[in-house]
Order: structure tokens, then C-alpha cells, then sequence
């Protein structure tokens, strides 16, 4: 049987291609037969007419005989789908407004679905464009980044490379297992370009430290050239190589072969370029794209002055800057690897815990472990603060995508209403129901094919928005790189968001449209007076407008949450004056100051930009403002005596002279740190107000000795001020207890520092001047940069703008499909009822009469949708409670907003129909056929 | 796909089926040489109209049992010749020995009543 139909299915096949010469084929046929028999008469003797006549007899069995083998010759079933597609195509360009307006309207709506899908693909679920990623795991934080020093209690965010060497030694868990950089700093790096010889350019580049298992682990193949190996984690400073990226590759050597072999300079080292990765391949972090990987051995070509490879001597001074990747053994599962590694872990840690410490600190110094997770994914930059708003703005999208497809069913089922003939017409002459309403559902499927495409056009430029509000470009060029290309995922999700849009709204509508009462349909004229059925369509074009305002609410209501969170977070008070407020760091290490060098390098520093004329003030600190940094450390008070389990924590900070009074943060007891406090005198501090609230509860501060007790640096200092709390790292912190040390007299050896400096009007004026006295006071340093206060802390809020401005973009696109959708809906409704207006009118109602009763209508349908959307919208901003600041979910005003607005629109939108339907002229309503 | 498999209580539709099959068995032929064959054969009995011959002629073709070719025939003229293939003598055949044991069934029950 199988094997018949599988022959079949071959020769139609052919036949597929030669329709015509199969259409020959069996007319050939056909009239062979014929003439044979008109022979086999003649022979017989009868009368050629009597041959004719009999013949002719024979037509209709020739005939069906012709129909039935072409059928069986023809994909009867891909036949008829093609001329259903032909057919739809033809009925959908004869109405062409409305098919422009659907297309439109389908156009936004899935178009919008697949631009934030396509970016939370990105960000949440592909894999590392690697070999196998599902068996890679990693050690450290995968979103944590940056560098710290000290220790660190719990699980571990970030290693160190003693800590890597050590799990690269010491596991039989792993097949491979590499350490990179966590940050990816960019530099200014010179490219011996052969061709124009001399002058060659300094140019920026990202650079990522990687150690030389790497491309091993990751299981990568070179584009071009070679990668190195664990040969060069030999020696320090021992390969002066680089890999580049293959964009980098395309963009600055236009894929040149002969890039090979050149170099690259970085400070005072020669970088020789042996190989280029592959074209899809970014690294390790998502949003994160190098230029160039060289290995971590040459660490100080990228962070001169610093030692960030030598094993600390204890637990207590450890530099963790690492992310930790590696790939599992085959037959290992991730909680073997797990427990293997935190044993490793246990025994690195006894190795190097003090021992001349006590049981409590042993214990406290020895509670950490290695969280060690999958990793499929990489690192990333982007999951913590997007991971959230991006499922939330997925959920608001696909609301839209509703809201839209219920206008383009309501768009269907007043044109099925228009065509009610037609289909009568159909069927009367045997179409069966079904398969009218198959070749609606092309017409639908078309539509929504036809929307698909230009959606995919909307999201890719709309793709380039979103990665700018992504990375936060509000100054320079987006440093956040996303593939946002449409890989299979992606277009999976746009067909199957597609053919459910399909199904959505042009199921009912043909199921609708076709249910009819064949004689009076026939019997009515082209306009028709309403058939049953349409009477019964008219609660579904209401329950759809009842239902787009109602979800509409929703988003409104979201929306509004949102800016209303924003604009109280724009309220928030900082503590201090962030008018003319600029700031830049400075990086004492790069110059080789090491030691009490580097307090007098940066405040002769601060003495040359204060000589600068035209400035208001200048400060400096080593933490600066919103800049990412912070220092922590336990403390012991003088006459405070903790409570049991309370833990004896401060922030700190170091601060130059005039610090409090050059920000404006207000000094409520005592004096502010001073030219005075040198390393000389008895180190002077200042505590913040939940400082001397929480310690000082009843005592006047003043006098009072802090001791900081962290192991790696004791020292000792004397409290002379009170200054008032402040926001030191965004705007929803809240207030800890935190004390300055002057910058002079430091407790710990740090060699940046952040400079603050107020200028009286444009910060751009002094920009020029202030580059100019750092690159005097210290040539080898690069160049700052240069930030405005202000700048930063929009930055600092760039998750919740980014959310808010979407929120709002979406909700109001909801709003407008909801209106047209009203609007469509009542101008229909009117329409329909023109004769009876007509004669309301010319029996004497007044026309102010009619327009609000259609107004009525129309608000009665709408303050339906807002009673229901309301409650599910308080219930649903619930999920969104965590990203509000300063409001609760319960916000009122929001929630009155959004219905007025909606209101409003919606009055507008039924206005116009209103208004049509009481200007109707009663002469000629009476006369509309 | 109308190529369908014999249904048995089809008996018009196999029959047709098994009759072109035998007459095919000498050799091949055009579709018309096929009805005057079975007509002849039947000694004027059954009668092939061609609203039936060849739809079935071309689904046993479809289904593999028939291979055909264009040929001139005795007149000149442009035919179709349709011959048995390897499968279509394994199921005419088949198709035999069924129709036999059929109707000396039937006939045995006919005979008692």
C-alpha cells in the first residue's frame, strides 16, 4: 500500500512541472479513443451522422472522464490552497483600505512582540556561539563585575588568580577551565600600519586579559591564524600576542591576511597579532564584545602599577577581579562539580587562613564557597538589570499584539457582514461551509503573513532603538554590544506568534460570517438589511472593543506606575548640590607611585586644578559619586558596646580638604576634614548622621575614637565632624553608616582617586584646562575622562527610564489601536443604522438627541472595559512591585489617570460617528438602499 | 491523493480493476483496444464506458501496477499503450484467486436456498 502511494506521489510530482503536456496527454487520449470508435462505426457501415449523434452521446462520459484523470493526476489538495491563496490575494487587494489598515495594524503589533523578543532572546536564553555551552559552568558571579579588594564572605563573586591556579591544579572535574578579565577595559593602543608607515594613530581599543586556556575551553576554532595555549601562563610578561576579533578584523584591517604578524603597541609593549576568532564569536560575556584578547601574564601592560597575580599572603588583601569558566568532564553533572570544587576550595582557604587568629575570625575568614552554576549563557552585563523588565515588557507587548488583533477582527467580521452575499452565493452553488471558511482563513493567514514581514522590517529598525536605550547612550556610543541579528529562535517565535494571531482574529469572524440563512440573504439587496446572524455579530464587536479597553487599562495603568516611579526617583534628594558638579578619575598607579607618594601625588594634583581660574571649587575622594565604587570594613567604637550577632560594619571613605563644603553636604556638629589633616597629625574623621545616630545614640560624637579592625589594615581615628547623610551609589540606597578619613592620612593604600570640581557655568569651559593640568602633573597617565554629575545619575537610571519609556510607548500604541478599534466599531454600528436615524429625524427627535445617544453608547462600552480592566490591573501590579520606587501598586493616581485618559480618547473617538450620525440627512437616509 | 485501496465492499470498482489487468496479460494496448477486449471477451456483455476506463486506467497507473508509453498506432495517430508491470501481475493474480473463492461462495449460497 505504502509503497503504491509513495509511486503515486512520484509521477504527480513530475507531473507537477508538465501540466500542460498532462492536460495534452490525456485529451490526446481522450480523442484517440474517440476517433477509433468513429472508425470502428464506419466499418460497421453506419451512417456517419448516425456516428456523429452517437458521439456526441459520448461527450459527457468523455468529458468526466477528461475531469477525473486530470484529477488524479494533480495534487487536488496543494491545488486548491493555491487557488485559495490566489483567490484571497485578488479579495484582498480589491479592498485595499482595508488591507492596508489590517496589515498596518498587524504590522505594529507583532512587529513589537518580535523586537523585545529578539532582545530578550539575546540578553536571557541563547547560548555562547561556542562549542557545546551546555556543559560549561562557572565559579565566580557570571553578572558580577568589576575588581575588589579585601575579602569576601559567602559565596564568592569574583576571583583571584592565585584561587584560579589553584582550581586549575587541584580538580578532576574539569576538562578545561579558564580566568578572564571581568571588566573590559578600553585603551589607547597604537597599530603599526605598514602601508602608511610613519604616523601611526592612537586609537581605542576594548581589551579583555584571558588566561591561555581560553579558546580551549570555549572550544573554538580561529577564523584566521592561531590561538594561544597554557604555554604562555608561564611567564610573566612572556607573550606579547593578541587575538583579535574577527569584527575588529573587518571593520579596522578590511580582513586583510597580512594582519597577521603585525603589531600592536599598549604602552610600552609590542603585541604580535597571531590569529583571529570566528565571525559569530564574542567572548564569554553577553553584551561585552573585545577588540582584543591578549593573555593574562600581561596584565601590566594593561593595569600598570598593580599586582594582580601574585597569591596574597593571607586571606585578608586578595585582589578578585576574575570571572572563572570551565567546561565539565563528560559524565560530571554540575553538582558533582560543585561539591568537588568546594572542597578544593576548603583546603585552598585552611592553607592560607592566619594563624595567630582567633576561633570566631577562623571561622568567619573560612566561610566562603564557590557557587558553581551553569553557564550556557556566558556572563553577562545585561541579565540583573534587564532580566526583569524585559519578561515584563514581553507581557505588555503581547497585550498589544491583543488589543491589535481584536481591531483587525472587528475589521473582518464588518467586511464578512459586507460580503454576506457572495458567501450565499458560494454556497448555493455547492461550496461547502467549510470551505468558505478556509478560504477566509487564508485571507487571514495571508494578512497576518503580509503583517509578519513588514513586522520583521519594524523590529529590526526598531532593534537599533532598543540596544541604544539598552547600553544607556546618553553620552557617546553605546558601549553595550548585542547580536540582535534573528536567529531561529527568533523566527520561530514571529511564525508561531503569527498563526496564533491568525487563529485569534480570523477564526470567529469566518466561523461568524458564514452561519447564514441562504434565501433572505440572497433575496436582499447588496447593502442588505441585516440578516440574523449579523444582528447576533453585533455583541462580538462590542465584547472586542469591551475587551481592548480593558486591556488597554491595563497597560495604561502599568505605564503610569512606571513614570510616576521615575519622576519620584527624580525627586529624591542626594544631599548634595549636583549643579555644575563634574567629576573624572585619576589612576596614581600607571605613573609608578607607590606608597605615602601617592596621597602627595593627588593632592599636589588637587592644589594645580584649584590654581585653575573659573572654577567654584575642587575636591576630591577616592570613591567619588555614583561612580561604581565603594569600601566597606568592621569597625570598633569607643564606648559603644555591640549587641549579640550585631555586626560592626561602617562605609568609608577617603576625602581631600574642603570636601563637604565643595559638594554642599551640610556639617551639623563639629568641622569637616581640612588642609590640616596630614599624616602627621592624629587621623581626623568624619561620620554621616546613621553613623552617629546608631553609635553615638546619646553622646556627643566629638572626640570619640573609631578604630577600623579589618585584619589587612588596622588604624585608628578620632572623630571631629558630623556631616549629613548623602547618596554616594543610586538613588534608592538607603542610608548606612559611613566615615571619612582624609585623603592625606589614608588607612589603606589605593591609588585612584576621583576628583570633584564645581565650575560656575558650562562644565566644557574647564574641561579643556583640567585635561591639560593632569596631563602636566603626571605625562604617563592617560588621558580622564570626563563626567558630569548629572550624567551619572542618569545613568544610574537607565533600567527604570528604559522601562518607563517602553511602558509608555506601548501603552499608548494600546490606546490608539483601542480608539481606532472604537472608533471603527461605533462608525460601523452607525452606519448600519442610518435608515432608522433617518426616520427618528424626520419624525422630529432633535439631532442633539442622536449624537448622545451614540455618545452614550459609546461611553457605556467603555467605562464596561475600564471596570474591568482596573481590578486586574491593581492585580497584576502587584508583579511589578519590586521596580517601583516610592509608590505602592495602589497608587491612585495612576489608576485615575489612566481611566480619564482612556475616557477621554474614547468620548473623542465616538465623537465623530456621533457627530456623522446627527447630521444625517432624513431625505436621502430614507432613500439609502 | 484519490488513490485509494481496494475497499471490498467496492466490488464494481476492483472488478474493473482486475478485468484491465487480464487484458493486459498478452501484451500492451491503448486504452480503447482495452474496453473492445473486455467486450469481445464477455461475448458483448460487459461494456466499459471511457467516463470509467480511464480514470481506473490511470489510477492502476498512479499505483504502479500499469506502466505506460506513447506509441503511433495502426493508424498513425498518437496512443497511449499501458502494460503490466512486475507488481501489477502479483496483485491481478491476487486479485483472482480472491474473485474465485468469492464467487463459488456466493454460488454456494445461492444454490441452497
Amino acid at each position: 500500500m505504502f509503497a503504491e502511494w509513495i509511486h503515486g506521489l512520484r509521477l504527480r510530482l513530475k507531473a507537477l512541472f508538465h501540466r500542460r503536456q498532462l492536460d495534452r496527454d490525456v485529451e490526446d487520449e481522450l480523442t484517440f479513443h474517440l476517433a477509433k470508435r468513429e472508425e470502428k462505426y464506419r466499418a460497421e457501415g453506419i451512417d456517419p451522422e448516425e456516428a456523429r449523434y452517437a458521439a456526441r452521446r459520448q461527450f459527457g462520459n468523455a468529458m468526466l472522464a477528461r475531469e477525473r484523470s486530470r484529477e488524479l493526476w494533480a495534487f487536488t489538495a496543494l491545488e486548491t490552497i493555491w487557488q485559495d491563496v490566489r483567490f484571497a490575494a485578488r479579495m484582498l487587494a480589491k479592498d485595499a483600505g482595508f488591507t492596508l489598515i489590517a496589515i498596518l495594524t498587524l504590522a505594529l503589533g507583532i512587529g513589537a512582540n518580535t523586537a523585545i523578543f529578539s532582545v530578550l532572546d539575546s540578553v536571557l536564553l541563547r547560548s555562547l556561539p561556542v562549542s557545546h555551552p551546555e556543559q560549561l559552568v562557572v565559579l565566580s558571579d557570571p553578572d558580577e563585575h568589576g575588581s575588589s579588594f579585601g575579602s569576601e564572605g559567602g559565596d564568592r563573586s569574583l576571583l583571584a588568580y592565585s584561587e584560579f591556579e589553584y582550581f586549575r591544579d587541584h580538580n578532576a572535574v574539569f576538562s578545561e577551565i579558564f580566568a578572564a578579565d571581568s571588566q573590559l577595559p578600553q585603551l589607547e593602543v597604537t597599530i603599526a600600519n605598514s602601508s602608511s608607515g610613519m604616523g601611526a594613530q592612537k586609537e581605542s581599543v576594548r581589551i579583555r586579559l584571558v588566561s591561555g586556556d581560553y579558546f580551549a575551553t570555549l572550544g573554538v576554532i580561529p577564523a584566521a591564524g592561531r590561538f594561544f595555549t597554557r604555554e604562555v601562563d608561564r611567564a610573566r610578561g612572556g607573550s606579547p600576542i593578541a587575538v583579535l576579533s574577527y569584527a575588529f578584523w573587518k571593520q579596522r584591517f578590511g580582513l586583510d591576511p597580512l594582519t597577521l604578524g603585525k603589531t600592536i603597541q599598549i604602552r610600552q609593549t609590542s603585541f604580535q597579532i597571531v590569529g583571529v576568532t570566528p565571525p559569530e564569536f564574542f567572548g564569554e560575556t553577553v553584551g561585552a564584545f573585545p577588540d582584543l584578547w591578549i593573555p593574562m601574564m600581561m596584565q601590566d601592560s594593561i593595569y600598570p602599577g598593580r599586582d594582580l597575580l601574585t597569591a596574597a599572603k593571607d586571606l585578608t588583601n586578595m585582589h578578585m577581579w576574575l570571572q572563572v569558566m570551565a567546561r565539565l568532564k563528560p559524565g560530571v553533572t554540575s553538582e558533582q562539580a560543585k561539591a568537588g570544587i568546594n572542597v578544593a576550595f576548603k583546603g585552598l582557604l585552611e592553607s592560607k587562613v592566619g594563624a595567630s587568629i582567633s576561633a570566631e575570625e577562623r571561622r568567619k575568614d573560612l566561610d566562603q564557597r564557590v557557587n558553581l552554576q551553569r553557564a550556557a549563557g556566558g556572563s553577562s552585563v545585561l541579565r540583573e538589570h534587564f532580566g526583569e523588565p524585559l519578561k515584563i515588557l514581553m507581557a505588555m507587548v503581547g497585550f498589544v499584539l491583543l488589543i491589535a488583533c481584536a481591531n483587525v477582527a472587528n475589521l473582518l467580521l464588518a467586511r464578512g457582514a459586507a460580503r454576506q452575499r457572495e458567501f450565499a452565493m458560494r454556497i448555493a452553488i455547492g461550496a461547502g461551509r467549510g470551505r468558505l471558511i478556509r478560504q477566509l482563513l487564508t485571507e487571514s493567514l495571508l494578512l497576518a503573513g503580509s503583517g509578519a514581514a513588514a513586522g520583521l522590517l519594524l523590529a529590526h529598525w526598531a532593534d537599533a532603538l532598543l540596544l541604544r536605550m539598552v547600553s544607556g547612550a546618553s553620552s557617546g556610543p553605546p558601549s553595550i554590544h548585542l547580536d540582535l541579528q534573528p536567529d531561529a529562535r527568533v523566527l520561530g517565535f514571529t511564525l508561531g506568534v503569527t498563526l496564533l494571531t491568525t487563529i485569534l482574529f480570523g477564526l470567529l469572524p469566518s466561523l461568524y460570517s458564514t452561519r447564514l440563512d441562504l434565501t433572505p440573504v440572497l433575496k436582499s439587496t447588496p447593502a442588505g438589511t441585516p440578516s440574523e446572524a449579523l444582528h447576533r455579530r453585533f455583541p462580538a464587536g462590542k465584547i472586542l472593543a469591551v475587551t481592548q479597553v480593558a486591556v488597554s487599562i491595563i497597560l495604561l495603568v502599568s505605564a503610569g506606575l512606571f513614570v510616576r516611579s521615575l519622576s519620584k526617583l527624580g525627586e529624591v534628594k542626594l544631599g548634595y548640590n549636583r549643579e555644575n558638579l563634574i567629576l573624572f578619575r585619576v589612576d596614581a598607579a600607571p605613573g609608578g607611585y607607590k606608597g605615602a607618594a601617592i596621597p602627595r601625588f593627588q593632592l599636589d594634583l588637587l592644589a594645580r586644578i584649584s590654581a585653575i581660574p573659573g572654577l567654584r571649587g575642587a575636591t576630591v575622594s577616592k570613591n567619588g559619586l555614583f561612580s561604581g565604587s565603594e569600601s566597606a570594613d568592621p569597625i570598633a567604637v569607643e564606648g559603644y558596646t555591640p549587641k549579640a550577632g550585631e555586626e560592626m560594619h561602617s562605609r568609608m571613605d577617603h576625602v581631600g580638604p574642603g570636601y563637604f563644603s565643595t559638594l554642599g553636604i551640610t556639617i551639623l556638629m563639629g568641622r569637616e576634614i581640612e588642609a590640616q589633616d596630614t599624616a602627621s597629625s592624629v587621623r581626623a574623621a568624619v561620620i554621616n548622621q546613621t553613623f552617629a545616630s546608631r553609635f553615638f545614640p546619646n553622646t556627643n560624637p566629638i572626640g570619640k575614637r573609631v578604630r577600623d579592625t579589618y585584619p589587612g589594615n588596622p588604624a585608628e581615628m578620632v572623630v571631629v565632624g558630623v556631616a549629613a547623610d548623602a547618596k554616594y551609589n543610586n538613588l534608592r540606597e538607603k542610608a548606612n553608616p559611613r566615615i571619612y578619613a582624609p585623603i592625606a592620612n589614608p588607612m589603606w593604600e589605593n591609588s585612584a582617586a576621583v576628583y570633584e570640581v564645581r565650575t560656575y557655568a558650562h562644565p566644557q569651559a574647564v574641561a579643556a584646562a583640567l585635561r591639560q593640568v593632569v596631563q602636566e602633573a603626571a605625562p604617563t597617565l592617560p588621558p580622564i575622562e570626563i563626567h558630569t554629575m548629572s550624567a551619572l545619575i542618569d545613568d544610574s537610571v537607565q533600567t527604570d527610564r528604559f522601562i518607563e519609556q517602553l511602558a509608555s510607548a506601548f501603552s499608548l500604541l494600546a490606546l490608539l489601536l483601542a480608539a481606532v478599534g472604537l472608533y471603527g466599531l461605533m462608525a460601523y454600528t452607525v452606519s448600519r443604522r442610518t435608515r432608522d436615524i433617518g426616520i427618528r429625524l424626520a419624525l422630529g427627535a432633535a439631532p442633539a438627541n442622536i449624537l448622545s445617544g451614540v455618545l452614550r453608547e459609546t461611553l457605556l462600552l467603555v467605562l464596561l472595559g475600564v471596570a474591568i480592566g482596573e481590578p486586574v490591573a491593581l492585580a497584576g501590579a502587584r508583579l511589578i512591585k519590586s521596580m517601583l520606587f516610592g509608590l505602592g501598586p495602589l497608587d491612585p493616581i495612576s489608576i485615575f489617570s489612566a481611566a480619564i485618559l482612556m475616557v477621554t480618547i474614547a468620548a473623542l473617538a465616538g465623537f465623530l460617528p456621533a457627530r456623522r450620525a446627527s447630521q444625517v440627512d432624513p431625505m436621502v437616509a430614507l432613500r439609502y438602499e | 491523493m484519490k488513490a485509494k485501496k481496494d475497499n471490498p465492499g467496492d466490488l464494481l470498482q476492483g472488478t474493473l480493476d482486475m478485468l484491465i489487468l487480464k487484458s493486459l496479460v498478452r501484451g500492451q494496448k491503448h486504452g480503447y483496444a482495452v474496453a473492445e477486449w473486455i467486450h469481445l471477451t464477455s461475448d458483448d456483455v460487459l461494456r466499459v464506458e471511457e467516463g470509467a476506463l480511464y480514470p481506473a486506467l490511470h489510477r492502476l497507473e498512479l499505483r504502479g501496477l500499469l506502466s505506460s508509453g506513447w506509441g503511433a498506432s495502426d493508424n498513425n495517430r498518437r496512443a497511449k499503450y499501458y502494460s503490466l508491470t512486475a507488481a501489477g501481475r502479483k496483485h491481478l493474480a491476487a486479485q483472482s484467486e480472491y474473485w474465485s473463492r468469492m464467487s463459488a461462495a456466493i454460488a454456494r449460497v445461492l444454490r441452497t436456498a
